[in-house]
């Protein structure tokens, strides 16, 4: 209850943040439009040559990359900056100021600074299911999509926690710049449909790193193409992820000592 | 020139302070590579022949992309709007020292450390994956090939420090060098080869700088070019790079009239 308070109050006084920097919502809002249609045009112009990727036609793809760019907006409004910043903040000891706290460390650390101009990106994103399913000849089921949208956020919970576990690593590497830059391209394994991984790339990208699953199970499940036990398995790594990325930064926090 | 080569010289030394960077860069950059064979390796499987590609050729293509993007992918524009933002670029107004080259020449000395690491491994990796493509007309092809590759890189990090100098107006360029990182993504070759592009996008895209990035030298490494052909290219590069140097010291020019450095 107590972190639900902290967050919220986090919450509230980045939204504050918001009205004062206007500007900011829409300059994201162009930026998010301008990656979205990047990918949009790879995914037409792959459909020129081909009929399917797996077994997914062009519709069902692009409400894959829909889902996908759903799990991101939510990553880049609630915590992404904090993640790209890390070692930033650890090498100039700013991160005494937010562990020394009597709140989970962890809550404070990656979740302090709010980006909720990107809010315009769900706009985009809203576009972009419309866009998918001008492609796609089922009907719309509203029940199984918002229960799709829904499997995002636990999709987001994933990728905080593998996010979690890569800054963790900054504890013993120090300086690491490139933490958003890894981060940034393991999310990309997300984007396109879980066909594409065979052999031992199924196995790590499904049980191991379950990136292929981000954005694959919300979008089969609006589509009514998962069964329940894939759900199952889905909602069982997101609790085993979450605890094992908060053990590994608790274990990490140990080794931390203080920039001064 | 001495000051410059002292530069280049404590870029290369920089990259090797923290030496677990540059193994993570390249596990990201890895990690790229191997979604993009992995996608198409799986449209292989259901025909074998896309546009002029044939799943041999589409790996070869990436491996180039792969070796390239590590001379080319250029953050002077990140840099220089962080500097500008935070006041820094005042402790360059004192120095005897062009801004301009002082980042061309930094943001070289880290990208030649990972394109000769990149060169090595993915090198490597062509060697077994393909090693018909290493004929001898290669050697031949070589010098211009070069001077592509370095065109290349100049139009990348010029395009990236003249969106980044825009700074001085906006304060923070950062979100516009993400517009452009989402262009260039597409535009250059990197996500798919630009052949594959429909022919009204093809067109748009040579229209723009983008494809002499990546696109453009890698044809020229796989030997899709005549001699002519890569000669106009160049040319073509050559003409950007002018383009965007005038851009930049236009830029510079009124940019530093308007700047302001708050308790400096």
């Amino acid at each position: 209850m107590k972190t639900l308070k902290i967050f919220l109050k986090l919450c509230e006084m980045n939204l504050k943040t918001l009205f004062v920097y206007r500007a900011s919502f829409f300059v994201s809002l162009i930026s998010n439009l301008m990656f979205v249609i990047s990918y949009i045009l790879f995914i037409e112009s792959l459909f020129l040559h081909v009929n399917k990727i797996g077994a997914l036609n062009k519709g069902e793809v692009l409400l894959v990359m829909a889902f996908f760019y759903l799990f991101q907006n939510i990553s880049d409004i609630f915590y992404r900056d904090n993640f790209e910043n890390f070692s930033n903040e650890m090498r100039r000891g700013l991160l005494d100021t937010l562990i020394t706290k009597p709140v989970s460390s962890r809550l404070l650390t990656f979740f302090h600074k709010m980006r909720f101009d990107y809010i315009a990106a769900l706009f985009i994103t809203g576009l972009q299911f419309w866009y998918a399913w001008r492609f796609i000849e089922k009907p719309f089921a509203p029940q199984l999509f918002m229960t799709g949208m829904i499997l995002s956020l636990v999709a987001a919970s994933i990728m905080f926690s593998i996010f979690s576990i890569i800054a963790t690593l900054t504890f013993w590497i120090e300086k690491n710049d490139t933490l958003h830059n890894i981060a940034w391209h393991l999310m990309q394994i997300a984007r396109y449909p879980r066909d594409i991984y065979t052999g031992i790339a199924r196995m790590i990208f499904t049980y191991i790193i379950p990136l292929g699953l981000i954005a694959n199970i919300p979008a089969e499940f609006a589509l009514k193409l998962s069964s329940g036990k894939s759900i199952l398995i889905f909602l069982a790594l997101a609790m085993a992820f979450f605890y094992i990325s908060l053990w590994f930064w608790n274990f990490g926090l140990r080794r931390y000592t203080s920039a001064g | 020139m001495t000051k410059y080569f002292t530069i280049l010289k404590i870029g290369i030394q920089e990259n090797f302070e923290y030496r677990s960077e540059i193994f993570i860069y390249m596990l990201a950059w890895s990690v790229r590579f191997l979604i993009s064979i992995l996608l198409f390796l799986a449209l292989f499987r259901e025909q074998s022949v896309i546009g002029n590609y044939n799943a041999q050729n589409i790996v070869t293509y990436f491996l180039i992309i792969q070796i390239l993007t590590a001379l080319n992918f250029a953050k002077t524009g990140i840099q220089i709007s962080d500097d500008i933002q935070s006041g820094d670029f005042s402790n360059f107004m004192i120095k005897p020292i062009s801004y301009t080259l002082y980042y061309l020449v930094l943001e070289f000395s880290k990208n030649i450390v990972r394109f000769l690491i990149a060169l090595g491994i993915f090198g490597i990796i062509l060697t077994f994956y393909d090693p018909n493509f290493f004929q001898i007309e290669l050697l031949f092809r070589l010098p211009l090939i070069l001077i592509s590759c370095i065109f290349a890189y100049c139009i990348a990090s010029l395009m990236n420090m003249a969106i980044g100098i825009t700074a001085f107006w906006i304060i923070n360029a950062k979100r516009i060098i993400f517009m452009y990182f989402a262009i260039m993504s597409i535009f250059s070759g990197m996500m798919i080869p630009i052949s594959l592009f429909p022919d009204w996008l093809q067109k748009i895209a040579f229209l723009t700088p983008f494809p002499y990035l990546l696109h453009v030298p890698a044809e020229m490494i796989l030997g899709q070019e005549n001699i002519p052909k890569m000669l106009t290219n160049i040319a073509i590069q050559i003409l950007f790079v002018i383009l965007f140097y005038g851009a930049i010291q236009t830029l510079y020019h009124f940019g530093v009239k308007k700047y302001e450095a708050v308790g400096r």
